[in-house]
């Protein structure tokens, strides 16, 4: 057992673990019908490689990266491709992504898999087998494995985040007391590709079981590790508080927590590993906690990837008027579509009662949101800043190390919702900043192109005195005087094209500023019609809204397709 | 709700105004117990006034009077209420609550935007332009007053029969050549166990309260008792040019009602930790030496106000350093 360090802020709400995690895992029947992303990790683009008509079989690799971000997917079922279209996702409500639909067969047949002892494996093969095997960080934030591995070189220390300290999730619970030999397996892959010398295990004390199996596992399998069990206390499981709760050192602004020789992986990323690389399986499937006020069976489920929100449905309690969230209460995300997928990052369908959104009251600096901040951030000064939207005062109160964990809006007595601003003042600083860069390019673009019209100029000047003195020595050789008439309208003329058509280059910049302004418009007005379609009682009161939001999402578009081939037009300038 | 977090606590800004009325209880029961419904009349009053004023306030400018609901202009209408002489006569009290609630309030933009504690300003304010009826205290040695008698100052501007001599501090500073203990044989104002003595004790069990609530933070109490403590020992040496002992200043003239229930009003005060430790020891050191430097005994209001000028310079340089930066980062710093 290691020493505990403290970390600031932080709060305690009511876990409601036990609703969930007090029976092992079950599977959910398979669904008719699975809708894959074909980009896993949604920012980073892959491409399929199956065709509609084709029959798969489960791990069947369905996609190809393209981003060395990006991450493969794999069929979790025996089927046949039925569709390649744009569907919803849960994790960007405002916009479509490619999707792969699998139409299952029930035949649960399988590719053969080759799976090879731990002891037969070099680490390159170990590393090898999880880049093959499209694994995204399990406890959330979905980050390709794979590049979060390759970036931690010179690691010596591998933190298993066995925390989990959002309420209400017991995935990683129920993971660590029932498939503890995958964790370990998953550790001693990671342990023996990239010589660790340290492994510690992060757990909050509120899961006694879960410690204890892991424990035990780590000593059947004769692992050498490290125990921290921190107080029950959320944010505790965020990567860089958990790296302060457990050796006491902060993670440098700008700097990974492999530049403390630290990397740190979920106990169900880990197990993933363990079946990655011994038996050879990629990811398909991940253990999901469905619970909440309005759940019918809480508990931990096997679900394979792909399925359907709507596929659940049965787990609402009938009659209730449920809101679906994804992930947990603080930083999960609201689903709009039921008929998104499961991914990887679903660590959690929380399906609670619809509650009306509360009205924001004044702030009245009390500084409970400051006393919750894990970051020891100013969130009530944050919020000033960002309601007035000043940029450098953003920026000075570190506006960018906000974690987004939710803590200082949990507690404010005003019902402020302080993230909320937060993002969207993130939104606006990266827009204002890659507007600023563009205009920059612009800039350069132009002053690059003056250059070289100037150095054209020039030679043709140069030139043409050349001319002239050869004419003239022609002329003078042959002594006949006649006039040499130079001016300097060519110049001028060209001076005056040139700069007609930098103005041409520029108005482009000028106008993607105006749209960029538009869109962001058209955004807020999405959100507030949102806002309203949340509160609006009656049928066709929603109705009449609906088509609004649809008429903003078709105007926002259009203004994006318009950047788009403004974009398109000004690269070739360049 | 549209994005997370989706849960909350229960806690609300009214809730945290009403446990702050709450609090004020045991205070306004000891004052209660001493002045009678010349404590109640100011109470309910200004409350009427206040809340009268906050909404005419909100109606002009175009607010939704639900905000009236927040219960702040209640807890600006308590400290207010208690802070001038009871049985106030109803004129005063109207203007008072303009000036809290008009001048001290809305003028900034209403709650939350006010730089300054409403109720100290209009106490301050009200202090400089009438000054004989804010040190007309009835005699609490007198029995308490009855509704009637109460009634007919506060509302007909009958005359009272008894009013107290000079107050502790008033005694002290008029205190010619007497010692402390000797002024304390003379004026019982200046001595242990007088009535105001166990209104203070009232607002420190108020006080405790909000802290084991954690509705205020210790830092800003604390260090003001400690500044009034620290600073009352180079001013007292029990002769007669010496001020009260630094244990009386804490009993006497609002001290403690200054520590846990205006100082520490959010609003106006420091933000960060480091910030409230400077502000409530400055605070403290403001009182000791108004009072015995200055021209008004009435300390408290006069330190807070400067304080709450203070705040904002007290928070730019209290900034903490933010988790993985080296140094704390000043709001101009690029
Ligand atoms: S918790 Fe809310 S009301 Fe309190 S200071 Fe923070 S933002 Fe303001
Ligand atoms: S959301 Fe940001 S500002 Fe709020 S507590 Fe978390 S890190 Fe601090």
């Amino acid at each position: 057992m290691i020493k505990v360090h403290t970390i600031p802020g932080g709060i305690h709400p009511e876990t409601h673990k036990s609703m969930s995690n007090g029976s092992a895992a079950e599977r959910i029947p398979t669904p008719d019908r699975l809708w894959i992303p074909v980009s896993a990790g949604l920012k980073y683009e892959s491409e399929p490689i199956v065709n509609v008509g084709d029959s798969v079989k489960r791990f069947t690799q369905l996609t190809q990266p393209k981003h060395a971000f990006a991450v493969a997917s794999h069929s979790p079922i025996s089927g046949t491709v039925a569709a390649i279209e744009m569907r919803s996702v849960v994790a960007m409500p405002e916009r479509q992504v490619l999707m792969i639909a699998i139409d299952n067969d029930g035949n649960n047949e399988s590719e053969r898999r080759a799976p090879m002892a731990l002891d037969e494996l070099s680490g390159a093969q170990i590393l090898d087998r999880i880049s093959r095997s499209g694994i995204q960080g399990q406890g959330g934030a979905g980050f390709s494995t794979q590049i979060k591995i390759a970036a931690s070189k010179q690691v010596t220390h591998l933190i298993v985040n066995g925390v989990e300290c959002e309420p209400y999730i017991t995935a990683d619970d129920r993971l660590m007391r029932d498939y503890s030999d995958d964790i370990m397996l998953g550790i001693q892959c990671i342990a023996k590709a990239m010589q660790l010398t340290q492994i510690t295990l992060g757990t909050e004390d509120n899961k006694p079981q879960a410690f204890e199996a892991m424990q035990n596992a780590a000593a059947a399998a004769n692992i050498n590790m490290q125990w921290g069990v921190v107080p029950t206390k959320y944010p505790s499981g965020s990567e860089k508080q958990l790296i302060q709760l457990l050796t006491g050192q902060e993670v440098a602004n700008g700097k990974l927590p492999a530049d403390l020789g630290i990397l740190m992986l979920n106990v169900g990323t880990l197990a993933a590993i363990g079946r990655a690389v011994v038996h050879d399986e990629p990811v398909t499937e991940r253990l999901v906690t469905i619970t909440g006020e309005a759940c019918e069976r809480p508990g931990n489920y096997w679900v394979p990837l792909g399925t359907p929100i709507d596929a659940l449905q049965t787990f609402a309690k009938d009659g209730a008027k449920a809101q679906w969230i994804q992930g947990g209460p603080m930083m999960g995300v609201r689903v709009t579509d039921t008929t998104a997928p499961i991914t990887q990052v679903t660590n959690c369908l929380l399906i609670q009662p619809a509650v009306k959104s509360t009205s924001e009251m004044p702030c009245i600096r009390c500084s409970a949101c400051y006393e919750a901040c894990p970051m020891q951030l100013l969130p009530q000064q944050l919020l000033w800043h960002a309601k007035s939207n000043n940029e450098q005062k953003l920026k000075a109160h570190n506006l960018f190390d906000c974690i987004e964990c939710g803590a200082c809006d949990y507690v404010c007595p005003s019902d402020i919702p302080l993230v909320q601003y937060y993002r969207a003042a993130k939104d606006e600083l990266r827009a204002a900043e890659s507007d600023r860069v563009r205009s920059e390019h612009a800039r350069n673009r132009f002053e690059q192109r003056q250059a070289r019209l100037e150095r054209i100029e020039q030679e043709k000047i140069a030139k043409r005195e050349a001319r002239k003195k050869a004419a003239e020595a022609k002329k003078a050789a042959k002594q006949v005087d006649s006039d040499t008439t130079t001016s300097d309208k060519p110049k001028a003329g060209l001076l005056a094209a040139a700069m007609a058509k930098a103005e041409t280059s520029k108005a482009p910049a000028l106008s993607a500023e105006k749209l960029t302004k538009q869109v962001s418009n058209l955004e807020a007005q999405l959100i507030h019609q949102q806002q309203l379609l949340e509160e609006a009682g009656d049928d066709e009161k929603r109705a009449k809204i609906d088509a609004r939001i649809k008429n903003t999402r078709i105007k926002i578009d259009q203004a994006k397709a318009k950047l788009a081939s403004i974009d398109d037009q000004e690269q070739p300038n360049a | 709700m549209l994005s997370s977090p989706f849960i909350h606590t229960k806690r609300s800004t009214p809730w945290v105004m009403q446990q702050v009325a709450l609090a004020l209880m045991p205070a306004i029961v000891t004052s209660f117990y001493f002045y009678g419904w010349a404590v109640l009349s100011n109470i309910v009053l200004m409350i009427i006034a206040c809340l009268a004023f906050e909404a005419f306030a909100l109606t002009l400018r175009k607010r939704s009077l639900v905000s009236l609901g927040d219960w702040s202009a209640v807890v600006t209408a308590l400290l207010l209420a208690m802070a001038i002489p009871p049985a106030a006569n109803w004129w005063l009290i109207v203007v008072g609550a303009g000036l809290a609630m008009l001048l001290a309030k809305h003028l900034y933009g209403g709650l939350g935007l006010n730089p300054f504690n409403p109720a100290m300003v209009a106490y301050v304010v009200l202090l400089i332009s009438y000054p004989v009826q804010m040190s007309q205290w009835i005699d609490p040695a007198q029995s308490a007053l009855s509704l009637s008698t109460t009634l007919d100052i506060a509302l007909f501007g009958s005359p009272i029969d008894q009013y107290t001599g000079a107050t502790a501090l008033d005694a002290v500073r008029h205190n010619a050549g007497l010692t402390i203990s000797q002024l304390a044989e003379q004026n019982p104002a200046t001595a242990w166990g007088a009535p105001h003595h166990f209104v203070s004790l009232s607002y420190l069990l108020g006080g405790l309260y909000l802290l084991a609530r954690r509705i205020i933070f210790w830092q800003l109490p604390i260090a003001l008792i400690l500044g009034v403590l620290v600073a009352g020992v180079f001013v007292y040496d029990g002769s007669s040019e010496s001020a009260l002992s630094p244990a009386m200043q804490l009993a006497v003239g609002g001290t403690l009602m200054g520590a846990f229930f205006i100082i520490t009003d959010p609003v106006s005060s420091p933000t960060t930790t480091n910030g409230r430790l400077i502000a409530g020891a400055f605070a403290g050191v403001l009182i000791v030496v108004i009072r015995h430097f200055g021209n008004y005994p009435d300390a408290v209001a006069f330190a807070v106000l400067l304080v709450n000028l203070c705040a904002p310079l007290i928070d730019y340089f209290t900034l903490p350093r933010t988790y993985g930066h080296s140094k704390a980062k000043r709001a101009t710093d690029e």
